[in-house]
């Protein structure tokens, strides 16, 4: 009987002994809302930095009966979400999905869905960057202390110069949030549309820096706070008028390509389109049942 | 019986020149005297004797070796300021006791009508009634008005020591500690002094002075004790 | 029974780096003109420190470099942990509140007090200041980790604290490379006003400043000293800049205090050899 290469492998692709030391962590970050708990970071066959910290969580907890998706920057085919979902699905044999109402388990790079999640759902977030405080303070042990003693001060000024200068909070990524009022947490990932909407959320979200060897967790109803000014308020990405060229949807995170003009190569337009494809196909999907429903 | 206001018992005085050999001197032997209030005492004595030396123990600039000295405060009681911790002398310096070096040691960027109300500012008092007063006294101290506003440190030595005097008459402290107040002085504002003086004792103020000008001040003490 | 007037009294205040040796104390000490132990190699920063600072008082501490006058003020600002001893604070404005121990605060808590009711100005600007940001943003730090969080209201604030330490309020944004020494030593003491702290710790805050701008900056704390009644702790190795602030003095030689007392009497009547030396070593 000839051994197929996906046997050569445990399930989930790392040892069972790997795997439980990436849980006590979890459990620990999930103990401690927004703080980096460093854990052992393996060596996978993709590179560090191409989201190794969200696989290994995945691979941690996943479990036979989960059903997977995987999407980055929202889209469920782009390269690195197909690579990442054929790996898993290779080493696991779990059923995949691109619909996120039907998934347990969403590793995602960039975006929380559009669609609410529920309390039976794990948000698997593949991290850049972990430590909001690298802005300001670069030495690593040092700013370990400052967490320790929630010494953001220099954080806050860090904002106040981010006012001065630009006239504006200028942090399009990476906000930085006050976890369960004690731990600032780098959002990295996730653009500020989807900053708020951790906040109080019914799913667990898990943060996994596979270059850094941190994971840090927001724990179901976690309050988030955004550093904020009283004249000077976090906002998100939302400009008036824009909609999706697709589904026309107005309320959801929406990324724009440029069309150039066939006739005229000088020409063209910015289309934009909502970040989450799968959100995006079942909206289009009722908008024609919707039309051809009335004949 | 009422208690002295200042009470002198054997006072003592060696120092100790750690960096010659560590070789004594001795200055002051078994010192005692008595200054009552209102009173003005006079030290006389030739240089070197350790006049100045009796009256910085009791300011406590010095450290006095053995001996007592009894300061019978308004507000603490009997003060020995051999023993007193420091809060409890910079209190009594700051209320009851006032002290005039030979020279005027101060900053060159403070005008002399600053420096002359700095006892009455330290004490409380509002820094424009305390100028009003200021401008009286440098008048009658007779410092030219043009004068006010400059730093004290470009005055004629005179000029000098009668901001000096004045600055240490101006808060009325129980007990005045005056050393050599009319040396380097001509004898119009030797005049002044005697008067500051008068007008101090009649203000119920003790004055002691050091000094070896006896031809002034001699007449005005009511006590005196020769080194 | 009148209320104490004292707000800190620090009491066998002692830090020492190495583990120590049963030979330490014949070789360490002022008398053996060393700090550190030349069997174990342990370093006496502090021994057995203590002092007692009222309100409103300036003390100055006086001493060459190494003696453990900076060790002693860190260990005051929280910032270095005393191994053993006791800081107890009354809060000057809860006067009937009972005195806490600064050293037995959790690092939280520490970490507030130092914010709230500690201003501390350091010889090197960098020290004390954060030299990518620019001098509002210095200044505004204290004013942040105190909660404020209206930016209009915070600039009003950095404002009225550069008037007061005599800054041109329209640099406000500028970047702190473009101040002078003694512009930044004003940036600093602007900064460490803040938050109105009840202590002042003035660490050889004109050293390295020529002789004018030194003047001036003295000026300027003189002129706070003044006006706010504000109570001060200041290391020096300069008895000029003791004589003209402080009117108590303490004395440390190879992490002991030699010598305490009026800063006129330290002056003109030093008892220990030292400073003796010290004040017949005066410029």
């Amino acid at each position: 009987m000839s051994t197929t290469p996906e046997q050569l492998y445990n399930f989930g692709f790392i040892d069972e002994d790997s795997k439980r030391e990436v849980r006590r962590q979890i459990l620990k970050a999930i103990a401690l809302p927004g703080h980096q708990v460093p854990f052992a970071s393996r060596d996978l066959p993709i590179a560090r930095g191409w989201g190794t910290g969200g696989l290994q969580i995945t691979m941690a907890i996943i479990d036979a009966g989960d059903v997977l998706k995987v999407i980055d920057q929202g889209d469920d085919e782009s390269v690195n979400a197909v690579n990442l979902r054929r790996l898993l699905q290779r080493t696991t044999g779990v059923t995949t999905t691109v619909d996120t109402t039907a998934a347990s388990i969403i590793q995602t790079r960039h975006r929380i869905p559009e669609e609410p999640m529920r309390r039976d759902q794990i948000l698997v977030l593949q991290v850049p960057m972990v430590d909001p405080l690298r802005w300001v303070e670069p030495n690593l042990e040092r700013a370990t202390v400052m967490h320790g003693e929630s010494d953001y001060g220099r954080m806050w000024v860090y904002m106040y110069e981010s006012v001065v200068k630009a006239g504006d909070l200028r942090i399009a990524t990476q906000y930085p949030v006050i976890v369960a009022g004690r731990y600032m947490m780098d959002t990295t990932p996730i653009p500020r549309w989807d900053v708020m909407r951790l906040h109080n959320a019914e799913a667990l979200f898990l943060f996994g820096a596979g270059r850094e060897k941190r994971i840090y967790a927001v724990p179901p109803y976690t309050t988030i706070e955004p550093l904020q000014f009283e004249d000077f308020r976090f906002k998100t990405e939302f400009v008036a008028g824009q909609i999706c060229a697709r589904c026309g949807a107005q309320d959801t995170f929406l990324t724009s390509h440029f069309v150039v003009d066939p006739t005229n190569p000088a020409g063209g337009y910015w289309r934009t389109s909502c970040s989450d494809t799968s959100f995006c196909d079942k909206r289009v999907l009722v908008n024609t049942t919707n039309q051809e429903a009335p004949q | 019986m009422i208690a002295p206001l200042l009470q002198v018992n054997n006072l003592h005085k060696s120092f100790v020149l750690h960096l010659i050999d560590g070789r004594t001197i001795d200055p002051i032997q078994n010192v005692s005297f008595t200054v009552d209030s209102n009173q003005h005492f006079l030290l006389w004595g030739r240089s070197g004797i350790g006049k100045t030396s009796i009256l910085k123990c009791i300011y406590r600039s010095y450290l006095a070796s053995s001996g007592e000295i009894w300061f019978n405060s308004d507000q603490f009681g009997s003060v020995d300021m051999v023993q007193a911790d420091d809060s409890m002398v910079l209190k009594l310096r700051h209320r009851e006791i006032g002290y005039c070096s030979q020279f005027l040691k101060v900053l060159p960027r403070v005008a002399a009508l600053d420096v002359i109300t700095e006892p009455l500012v330290r004490q409380g008092m509002p820094e424009s009634a305390a100028h009003d007063i200021g401008r009286e006294w440098l008048s009658q101290l007779g410092i030219a008005q043009r004068l006010w506003h400059a730093s004290p440190v470009t005055f004629s030595g005179g000029e000098q020591q009668r901001i000096n005097l004045g600055r240490a008459f101006i808060a009325s402290p129980r007990l005045l500690l005056l050393d050599e107040p009319t040396a380097s002085l001509d004898a119009g504002s030797k005049q002044i002094v005697v008067e500051m003086i008068q007008r101090a004792q009649q203000r119920g103020t003790a004055v002691l002075t050091v000094s070896h000008d006896l031809d002034t001040l001699a007449k005005l003490a009511d006590g005196q004790l020769a080194l | 029974m009148t209320t104490p007037t004292w707000i800190l009294q620090a009491s066998g205040l002692n830090k020492q780096y190495g583990p120590g040796c049963p030979r330490c104390h014949q070789f360490t000490g002022p008398t053996h003109n060393n700090s550190q132990c030349p069997v174990c190699n342990t370093v006496y920063a502090c021994v057995d420190a203590g002092f007692t600072l009222h309100q409103g008082e300036v003390l100055g501490i006086v001493g060459e470099s190494g003696s453990g006058k900076s060790t002693l003020l860190q260990m005051v600002n929280l910032a270095t942990a005393a191994d053993r001893g006791h800081i107890w604070y009354r809060e000057p404005r809860t006067p009937d509140a009972e005195p806490v121990d600064l050293l037995q605060m959790d690092a939280y808590r520490s970490r507030h007090f130092r914010n709230d009711r500690l201003g501390i100005v350091y010889q090197r600007p960098e020290l004390g200041l954060n030299m990518r940001f620019t001098v509002g943003g210095n200044v505004a730090e204290k004013l942040l980790l105190a909660n404020w969080r209206h930016v209009g209201n915070i600039r009003a604030r950095i404002r009225e604290l550069m008037e007061q330490t005599e800054l041109p309020p329209e640099r406000i944004d500028d970047d702190p490379h473009t101040f002078s020494g003694g512009m930044l030593q004003r940036v600093q003491i602007a900064k460490a006003l803040s938050s109105s702290p009840s202590l002042l710790l003035l660490d050889e805050v004109t050293s390295g400043l020529d002789l004018s701008v030194q003047a001036r900056v003295l000026d300027l704390i003189r002129r706070i000293q003044w006006e706010q009644q504000m109570t001060m702790l200041l290391v020096s190795h300069d008895l000029g800049v003791i004589k003209q602030l402080a009117r108590r003095t303490i004395v440390m030689k190879n992490g002991h205090i030699v010598e305490s007392g009026l800063t006129d009497q330290i002056l003109e009547d030093p008892q220990h050899p030292y400073t003796q030396l010290l004040v017949s070593s005066a410029l």
